[in-house]
């Protein structure tokens, strides 16, 4: 940063993002520390009319996918990617992406608490790594929508990556529990 | 220009997040009956995290072997039912395991080893979702029915007992005890070796 010009008129905005990335690395690896370092939580919860908190979990994580597979047409709207928008688009992207996200909180606090990051098998080390990875993109963001002079591509990567991270989450964990429990409730 | 909205978001989320996990440690100590501690996250709850008491009507069929890994992956838990008698196994694959005998009382069966060890557990009509306590640390499970060659199967002999764990996938899990000295149990063969198949029954 030090090598920018004072007069540069990007130079603040280049800090800016560099200064949101970082935000976002620290997220993740404080989640994956957490994580490894937490002694696991002892606890078997669960919420009525589902017969496992997995099941809970599983759902979750769906209903999840589900609202950022709704964050990707509305940005690609928003990009005039594809035709149809208008202000409407953003109201939606905006909620339904802090949908999304307060969906997926309760199922990470499960996983770092019960779980915490682990690399018993292919799966679940894809899974802890995408679940750090997802909050710490998803900070970056947040950081970069912040503010106006964020580089253009900042938004389109870092959403095209939070999605990315949140379709590798879902079909690590609730496509697994389908496939492997059926899909139940 | 600064917009804040998102910054909201992320520090709710973040604040949440640590909230829930600081929460869970402070409220949730280590005690035995966690099986009806509320869920952790008001996002989760339809408010009324009540447990599986009331919907766990269904009964343990005459005869059946559940298994699986638990929530953590870390130990593999298999429940044998015949009647009204169960047998449990949980162990780790290389330095822990228990054995238990308990007693089934309609849907649900809770075993205890004469170690300390213990299990409460829930049929759901399909499925068999409890906790394995040892001591301190607990170990939430939700298996699924192991026919064979799947199961619980067990070798004894005079200074050696191994237990094995073969999950409906194939995979196993197992302990050869030693004269109390544990290690990783060999292969099994669920075709061709001598082990028994456990059953509720068996003691």
């Amino acid at each position: 940063m030090s090598t920018a010009h004072p007069d540069d008129p990007t130079a603040g905005a280049r800090s800016a993002f560099v200064i949101a990335v970082l935000v976002g690395l620290m997220v993740a690896v404080g989640l994956g520390t957490y994580g490894a370092v937490h002694e696991p939580g002892k606890v078997a919860i669960n919420v009525a009319g589902f017969s496992s908190f997995l099941a809970v979990k599983a759902w979750l994580g769906t209903l999840a996918l589900v609202l950022a597979i709704v964050q990707l047409v509305t940005a690609l709207k928003i990009y005039g990617k594809l035709s149809g928008g208008g202000p409407v688009m953003n109201v939606l992207h905006r909620w339904s992406g802090r949908a999304a996200v307060a969906a997926s909180l309760p199922v990470a606090a499960h996983c770092l608490y019960i779980a915490g990051f682990m690399a018993t098998d292919a799966r679940v080390l894809l899974h802890s790594i995408a679940g750090c990875f997802f909050y710490g993109v998803f900070a970056v963001k947040m950081l970069a929508l912040s503010d106006d002079n964020s580089p253009g591509w900042a938004l389109p990567v870092a959403g095209g990556a939070a999605f990315t991270a949140l379709t590798v989450l879902w079909a690590t964990s609730s496509l697994w529990f389908f496939a492997t429990f059926g899909v139940t409730f | 220009m600064k917009r804040r909205g998102p910054l909201i978001t992320l520090v709710l989320t973040l604040g949440a997040l640590v909230v829930i996990l600081s929460l869970n440690d402070a409220l949730i100590p280590n005690q035995p009956g966690a099986a009806e501690a509320p869920a952790p996250a008001p996002a989760a709850s339809s408010a009324d995290a009540t447990g599986d008491d009331a919907a766990g009507a269904a009964e343990f069929p005459d005869e059946a072997v559940y298994a699986g890994k638990d929530a953590s992956g870390k130990v593999a838990v298999a429940v044998a039912i015949k009647g009204d008698r169960a047998v449990a196994y949980v162990c780790d694959g290389k330095s822990f395991e228990s054995w238990m005998t308990g007693v089934v009382d309609g849907g649900r069966v809770t075993l205890e080893s004469n170690r300390g060890p213990t299990i409460d557990a829930r049929f759901n009509g399909k499925r068999v979702t409890g906790v394995a306590a040892d001591g301190d640390v607990q170990y939430a499970f939700d298996l699924e029915k192991a026919d064979p060659p799947a199961g619980l199967y067990r070798e004894e002999s005079s200074d050696t007992t191994i237990g094995w764990i073969v999950l409906p996938d194939g995979r196993q899990v197992g302990i050869k005890n030693t004269d109390g000295t544990l290690t990783p149990a060999p292969r099994l063969d669920p075709e061709a070796d001598t082990a028994e198949l456990v059953t509720g029954a068996t003691r």
